[in-house]
């Protein structure tokens, strides 16, 4: 018998722990016995999958999920409405499929506990694209919207191509997979649904719309859902009084009663598409407000907002309300319209969390003992008529972590902030002079060596850019 | 007391073979070693200890001098990552001022922990040396590191069979280790069929959402 035949199965499991797919599968090829002794990493590694959604992608998942020992295994399911492989996109079926398959196969992932659902990515020079099909995004972002406009051959080595413009795919797919966990009372920890692989903000794409075909009214509950992650476009929800309608108000309430579904929900994050003209602002703002006058969330720890537009008050009642659970909060270019700048944040987190110190209310041991939170790119935005394009007034920059610390300290935890202004008229004040609360010691100093004029050295348009990437 | 030095006798197939003296330190890298020291406890340690997991003397001798050589590298690749550490650049997430002592020892103690598991983990120059050997041996070496419960030369073996792989196409990996191929054509296309479309993709998890 050859040598390698007679290692014992841990030691073939090592082995095979150390190879890449393609090796992998090339192992798992060699013979029975070595596919056989392979099964446990293999089902393992099944255990996150990602899917194209075509009728025969869908077909051979079927067949997968026909084999109990591999559906058994798998945790998570991440769906692909499209995929550029050499020479064409492949299209992604019609929505009707969506109603039989995705039913069938979710009923059959017993141990399924997370599902993502999006669009898809991929590097443009990696393939041979029809020219008709993708297209530079605006501005300098690095991205292109395969759906709207026609690519130029010379941008293909630069450009990075988002699969675009099929959000009404990928919603249909979102409304099939909820409604069959809604249907099965399916314990799922984490549902997502996002237009990239690669979370960068800058892509002005439709994403989920508002109305996705969920209504809340279904009496859905989702008890087990503890992860939340949402990619939203608000482009269909108008915020006039003339637009004051049962439908729009339908829309504009969809997200916080859709949250309201997953009472234990404890991640919650929302990205809403960048806005361009003020009309869209005001939608995004209003869609915000929604969210912070409705959503319950009774057992939220972390809170992600990327891409919000709000009145600071709006925010600051929203994470009042929050904070007895709040242990994380990231505002990733976060955009503050109206009156107040972000200046105003810090004194009033002051507020919110050091005025429970001086009280004899009991319920501060059961609060958390700090909340971190992480700024990236903090904007404030002036908005004019409807169809003219927002602008930016003023940025601040808070790059890395904070600690605000328990309410009843006397210690010296502290911020460890970059913290800077921007005003147009080209002035850069440097470090921001935040009044420090004695009981919560905070105090702002430089991080990572960066200085004012080296970030914002040739912004002579307000082109936004992350100090990293997001 | 512990004893410095252990002196181990190979039984390799019933006959009795050679006798190696190991430091204390080093054999205990070893589990098999480790438990029948403490069975021997009381014994004054005169005698050889038998070892009977059919090894032969030579790769026994191959196994020792490598546990010898290993024998102070968890203190030594400690030092080194509190070494590194005391640079605060070199720090992630990095302290600073205003961090409180336990949250600055909490974050370092971390930090020096994975470093460390994750250097003991990296093969040396010395273990590339030590692997260049035939093919069988090398499987000679993981089978008695699997016996003697030596897991970080097991995971260094299983690597090393793993680069002899790594690049291989199925048949080459049959040539290589002399393996038939007793599939049959229509087993393969659905082995294929069936398991070659996930795992390429599989460079994702829920826990990267947090």
């Amino acid at each position: 018998m050859p040598r390698f035949q007679s290692l014992p199965n841990e030691a073939i499991l090592q082995i095979a722990g150390y190879l890449d797919a393609k090796d992998f599968r090339s192992l798992r090829a060699v013979s029975k016995w070595l596919s056989v002794a392979t099964t446990h990493i293999f089902v393992c590694r099944v255990g996150s999958i990602s899917w194209l959604v075509t009728r025969d992608g869908l077909n051979r998942l079927c067949s997968i999920v026909d084999q109990p020992h591999l559906a058994d295994m798998i945790r998570a399911l991440r769906l692909r409405t499209h995929e550029l492989c050499r020479g064409s996109p492949k299209p992604a079926m019609r929505a009707e499929d969506y109603h039989s398959l995705i039913p069938s196969i979710i009923s059959r992932l017993h141990g399924l506990e997370f599902i993502d659902v999006g669009d898809g990515c991929l590097t443009a020079h990696d393939i041979d694209l029809p020219l008709d099909f993708c297209v530079p995004g605006r501005g300098p972002m690095n991205y292109v919207d395969s759906s709207r406009y026609p690519m130029k051959n010379e941008m293909l080595s630069k450009y990075k191509m988002l699969i675009n413009g099929s959000f009404r795919l990928y919603t249909a797919i979102f409304r099939a997979v909820v409604s069959t966990l809604a249907r099965e009372g399916r314990a799922i920890k984490g549902l997502r649904i996002w237009h990239s692989d690669d979370k960068q903000p800058s892509l002005d794409i439709r994403a989920l719309s508002l109305n996705p075909g969920v209504p809340p009214e279904l009496g859905i509950c989702f008890e087990s859902l503890t992860s939340l992650q949402l990619g939203l476009n608000c482009l269909d929800v108008a915020n006039t009084r003339a637009h004051d309608t049962p439908h729009n108000r339908r829309r504009l309430n969809w997200l916080p009663d859709f949250v309201n579904l997953a009472p234990n929900l404890e991640a919650l994050v929302i990205r809403l598409d960048q806005p361009n003209t003020a009309r869209e602002c005001r939608s995004a703002m209003a869609v915000f407000r929604s969210l912070a006058g409705r959503a319950e969330l009774p057992r939220i720890r972390r809170l992600t907002l990327v891409n919000i537009y709000v009145e600071l008050d709006d925010l600051l009642g929203f994470w009042r309300r929050l904070q007895h659970t709040l242990e994380f909060v990231s505002l990733q270019r976060a955009v503050a319209i109206g009156n107040q700048d972000w200046s105003q944040l810090l004194p009033n987190l002051n507020i919110i969390y050091g005025s429970s110190q001086s009280t004899s209310d009991k319920s501060i041991s059961q609060l958390p003992p700090s909340v971190n939170m992480e700024f990236v790119w903090l904007l404030a935005a002036g908005l004019g008529e409807d169809h003219t394009p927002a602008y930016y007034t003023s940025i601040a920059v808070f790059d890395g972590m904070g600690n605000m610390p328990c309410r009843r300290c006397t210690a010296t935890k502290a911020f460890l902030f970059l913290f800077l202004c921007y005003n147009p008229d080209g002035r850069y004040p440097g470090p921001f002079d935040t009044p420090s609360c004695p009981h919560l010691g905070i105090k702002c100093s430089w991080s990572r060596g960066a200085e004012s004029s080296d970030i914002f050295k040739g912004l002579d348009r307000m082109i936004v850019t992350p100090v990293r990437p997001i | 007391m512990a004893p410095t030095h252990i002196s181990v006798k190979n039984v390799d197939n019933g006959r009795d073979g050679e006798v190696f003296t190991i430091t204390y330190q080093a054999a205990m890298q070893s589990g098999i070693l480790k438990d029948l020291i403490s069975d021997f406890e009381h014994a004054s340690f005169d005698e050889a200890i038998p070892l009977m997991g059919n090894i032969s003397d030579h790769t026994l001798g191959r196994i020792i001098s490598w546990l010898t050589i290993h024998s102070r590298d968890v203190a030594r690749i400690t030092e080194q990552v509190k070494e590194f550490l005391e640079n605060p650049q070199n720090r992630q997430p990095p302290t600073g001022p205003g961090m409180d002592d336990d949250a600055v020892n909490k974050a370092l103690s971390s930090q020096e922990r994975t470093l460390v598991a994750e250097k003991l983990k990296t093969l040396t120059p010395w273990d590339v040396q030590f692997f260049e050997v035939p093919t069988d041996e090398v499987f000679d070496i993981l089978l008695a590191a699997n016996y003697l419960d030596i897991q970080r030369l097991v995971d260094f073996s299983s690597q090393t069979v793993a680069n002899m792989i790594k690049g291989k196409t199925t048949e080459q990996i049959r040539d290589l280790f002399g393996i038939v191929n007793d599939f049959t054509p229509e087993e393969e296309d659905e082995l294929r069929r069936t398991e070659g479309w996930a795992l390429p993709r599989c460079d994702w998890t829920p826990e990267q959402w947090q």
